[in-house]
């Protein structure tokens, strides 16, 4: 997956049986240190790999390389699955003191770390008493606290609640740039991919359909579905856009533009005609009609739409700079 | 009696305890449920100890009591069915713990109920409403009805007619072989029509057979304080009442007991017989078991009907023949061996150590389920990927976590089936050689329980009486002691070991 100064693991040929159908099938990926992100609908394999990387799930097929990056911590991976993997016999405090390392880079006390993760009333409390949330949340910050030089999490912070997911997020990142750690994580939200991954890994129905750089994915995306793995796109044509000078070299037919490169421009002479316009926190939704055709689009808008009302005229404007 | 009333007797008694323990068993399975933290293994052992209570001590306890009802048979019918309801009720609340959900949920019930407005809507979702609970209570009802319809050792004591004991009777007192098994045609017949049900379930569902601890209906206040009577009194009279009248027995003659050394010498080469045979035919169904799990979860939705047919094959010989119980597989056993080429392990203990074995496979399976001992476990994997750290103190703390997340629960499954082997009379009773020489001890040596067994019908002395106590006690302290002792070695030998 791009070029490689530091492969981690080294796939090939990997084949992993399933009830109905390979779980993995014939998957080919090397994965570099920094910080990598799988994605994936539902089904489509994203925990059988991690299962894979972590050596928990056995190919039937192919080979499985790792090799832990040299750092100073001395256990090679760690991993967060996605049952949190509790020892049920052990209290929260317990799950951070049983892991932390006895030279730690971060000398930080179990207590911190319940701390960091607003776990310290819960210190007591074993884990079949504790919420969805406040468990994914123990298994993060007990994968943090073990200072691997390799984390493997499947869909972290899932359960938790936005405030929190967003701390502990922030907490994750922190710990990357502190303790250079490579990170593999499956997910399904963009913004954790968008804000913390350099690449990622795509998968449907246990093959892969994109292994790259986020960026790559989220600008020049191969396909539709894969495109809205990273959040809402236009997909917009050619002739769809008057503003030919703005876009020149850019838009060819059938080329997605995400919501923040986007701008409608109110213009009685433009082609298209405003049915509704949907405002929401992230990204704005608006229907449009085509005058001459009546073909109907929608189109997504990172910012509020409160200048464009329901039968305004308007043209798209595409930032060249931003795109 | 004749042996067809008996055979009467024993259906409705099962279809009794069957039809009661069905709602029992939810008020049971609730309470280990929704127990969280460390109460759960308290409310596991409260709720699950009728199931290991020996049933020489249960029937032996009560021998005195039992003769005091000899004039009120029905009182003496009724007491003998609420001991044996009371002590299958847990073996139905593991299965039902065991079970998959209900393929319909009561939320889809209610949405199907949203909608219905004729009677016609009602008429259509009727199926819908039977799939709800039916399918859950298939399990529990065939092994409620199996286990209490192959009751033998309670019944034999507390001389309750049943066609168990009229078969053991028959076959001890001499009748021929094909005499023997026409007895038995009907009671396999009719085991073998509940167990197919059993089977296409325990099939149909191999891969979603776990110990559901979370997903469960809030019991109500009045089902939970049930659930806790009935545990309660189902420990009272499997445990409590029966060891104190064998033990009140033994204690007044355990001076007279101690001075006997030749009793004492050959009570302790009985027990460490019964011991040394009962270890390895744990083991070994153990092992077993584990295979027969493998082979579930290897079960490939891809393959063929008849692929499904042959890959179970195997599965069905190591578990079928123990589901009939311990009599039959006995007499089956017993009948083997009087033919060529068996003839001359007549005399020997393979043949009981065999009827152990088999008997013991579907019992050691229901618990690899229960407990999954031998399933990919996740928690299990991270203590493993703990134990790379090159660190001491992780690499104490990984081997920790390996003996409480793999070995402790496989101990543990272990010395139930330790102590349920030693507690098959049956068996044992039917096929033990004459004497087994295996302390090189010239005299005759036996498993203490079928010396035991063999003394019982006579009546109750204080030698019996501290023989019986030894017979729970020493396996018990054994256990406790090899429990404190094993995750010390376990620690010891992992201790050094550096990963590759």
């Amino acid at each position: 997956m791009g070029d490689m100064s530091n492969p981690v693991w080294d796939l090939r040929r990997v084949t992993l049986a399933g009830r109905d159908r390979p779980r993995v099938h014939n998957l080919t990926l090397a994965i570099s240190d920094g910080v990598t992100a799988v994605m994936g609908s539902s089904g489509a394999g994203k925990s059988s790999l991690l299962g894979l990387l972590t050596d928990f799930e056995k190919s039937d097929a192919g080979s499985v390389e790792f090799a832990a990056p040299e750092t100073a911590t001395d256990l090679p991976l760690f991993w967060s699955p996605q049952d949190d993997g509790l020892w049920p016999h052990l209290t929260v405090q317990h799950h951070i003191e049983f892991v932390l390392p006895s030279q730690s880079q971060l000398d930080r006390s179990s207590v911190e770390w319940l701390e960091l993760f607003s776990l310290e009333e819960l210190q007591h409390v074993l884990p079949d008493s504790l919420s969805q949330g406040e468990r994914s949340r123990l298994a993060i910050a007990r994968s943090l606290a073990s200072e691997a030089a390799v984390l493997v999490l499947d869909e972290p912070l899932v359960h938790v609640d936005p405030l929190h997911a967003h701390r502990c997020w922030q907490i994750i990142a922190e710990h990357i740039d502190r303790c250079g750690t490579t990170v593999v994580f499956s997910t399904h939200d963009p913004d954790a991919v968008l804000k913390f991954a350099q690449n990622v890994v795509c998968l449907e129905k246990g093959i892969i359909v994109f292994a790259g750089a986020v960026n790559e994915l989220y600008f020049d995306p191969p396909s539709k579905e894969l495109a809205w793995l990273l959040g809402p796109c236009n997909w917009l044509g050619h002739d769809d856009v008057d503003g030919v000078e703005a876009c020149a070299g850019i838009c060819r037919p059938d080329v997605c533009v995400r919501p923040s490169n986007l701008t409608l421009v109110q213009d009685s002479n433009a082609r298209f005609v405003v049915e509704s316009v949907l405002n929401a926190a992230v990204v704005t939704e608006v229907k449009l009609r085509e005058r001459e055709s009546e073909r109907r689009l929608t189109v997504f808008l990172s910012q509020r739409c409160d200048d464009v009302a329901t039968g305004d005229s308007v043209r798209f404007v595409v930032d060249p700079v931003l795109h | 009696m004749s042996f067809h009333e008996a055979f009467v007797w024993t259906i409705l008694r099962s279809v009794a305890a069957t039809t009661l323990a069905v709602p029992m068993s939810i008020c049971l399975s609730q309470l280990v449920q929704q127990a969280t933290g460390r109460s759960r293994f308290w409310w596991m052992l409260f709720v699950l100890c009728p199931l290991v209570a020996p049933d020489l001590i249960i029937g032996y306890g009560y021998r005195s009591f039992e003769l005091s009802l000899l004039h009120r048979p029905v009182l003496n019918h009724c007491f003998y069915f609420v001991l044996i309801l009371l002590k299958i009720l847990p073996a139905a609340a593991v299965i039902r713990i065991c079970s998959p959900p209900a393929p319909v949920s009561k939320a889809a019930l209610h949405c199907a109920r949203l909608i219905e407005c004729g009677v016609a809507e009602k008429r259509q979702h009727r199926p819908m409403r039977l799939n709800v609970e039916l399918l859950r209570h298939i399990p529990v009802c065939g092994i409620v009805f199996l286990l209490s319809m192959q009751e033998f050792e309670i019944a034999s004591l507390l001389q309750i007619p049943a066609w168990t004991v009229h078969v053991f009777d028959a076959q001890a007192s001499g009748l021929n072989m094909a005499a023997t098994l026409k007895l038995l045609f009907g009671p396999v017949l009719l085991q073998a029509v509940i167990l197919v049900p059993l089977l296409w379930w325990g099939l149909a569902n191999s891969a979603v057979i776990v110990p559901r601890w979370r997903s469960v209906d809030c019991a109500s206040g009045s089902s939970r304080w049930l659930g806790v009577i009935v545990a309660s009194l189902a420990a009272l009279l499997t445990w409590v009442i029966p060891l104190a009248f064998v033990t009140r027995s033994g204690l007044s003659g355990i001076g007279g007991v101690l001075e006997n050394q030749v009793l004492l010498r050959s009570t302790f080469l009985d027990l460490a017989t019964a011991i040394a045979l009962t270890i390895p035919c744990a083991i070994l169904s153990l092992v077993l078991a584990r295979k027969v799990i493998q082979i579930f979860h290897g079960y490939d939705a891809t393959q063929s009907d008849f692929a499904k047919a042959v890959s179970s094959v195997p599965l069905l010989l190591t578990v079928v023949p123990g589901l009939f119980g311990s009599l039959v597989v006995s007499i089956a056993i017993l009948v083997a061996t009087q033919h060529a080429p068996l003839l001359d392990l007549r005399t020997t203990a393979w043949p009981m150590a065999a009827a152990l074995v088999i008997c013991l496979v579907p019992r050691a399976t229901i618990l690899v389920a229960f407990l999954p001992v031998f399933r990919s476990s996740e928690s299990a994997f991270l203590a493993t990927l703990l134990g790379k750290s090159r660190g001491r103190t992780r690499l104490k703390n990984a081997a920790d976590l390996k003996w409480w997340c793999e070995c402790r629960p496989m101990f543990l499954v272990t010395a139930v089936l330790f102590y349920w082997c030693l507690a098959n009379l049956t068996a044992a009773a039917i096929l033990c050689p004459p004497t087994i020489p295996l302390f090189s001890f010239n005299g005759n040596v036996v498993p203490l329980p079928v010396r035991l067994y063999k003394f019982i019908h006579q009546g109750r002395t204080a030698a019996l009486s501290v023989m019986a106590v030894l017979s729970v006690l020493v396996p018990f302290v054994l256990l406790v002691l090899t429990s404190q002792v094993a995750p010390q070695v376990y620690l010891r030998m992992t201790r050094h070991t550096r990963p590759n």
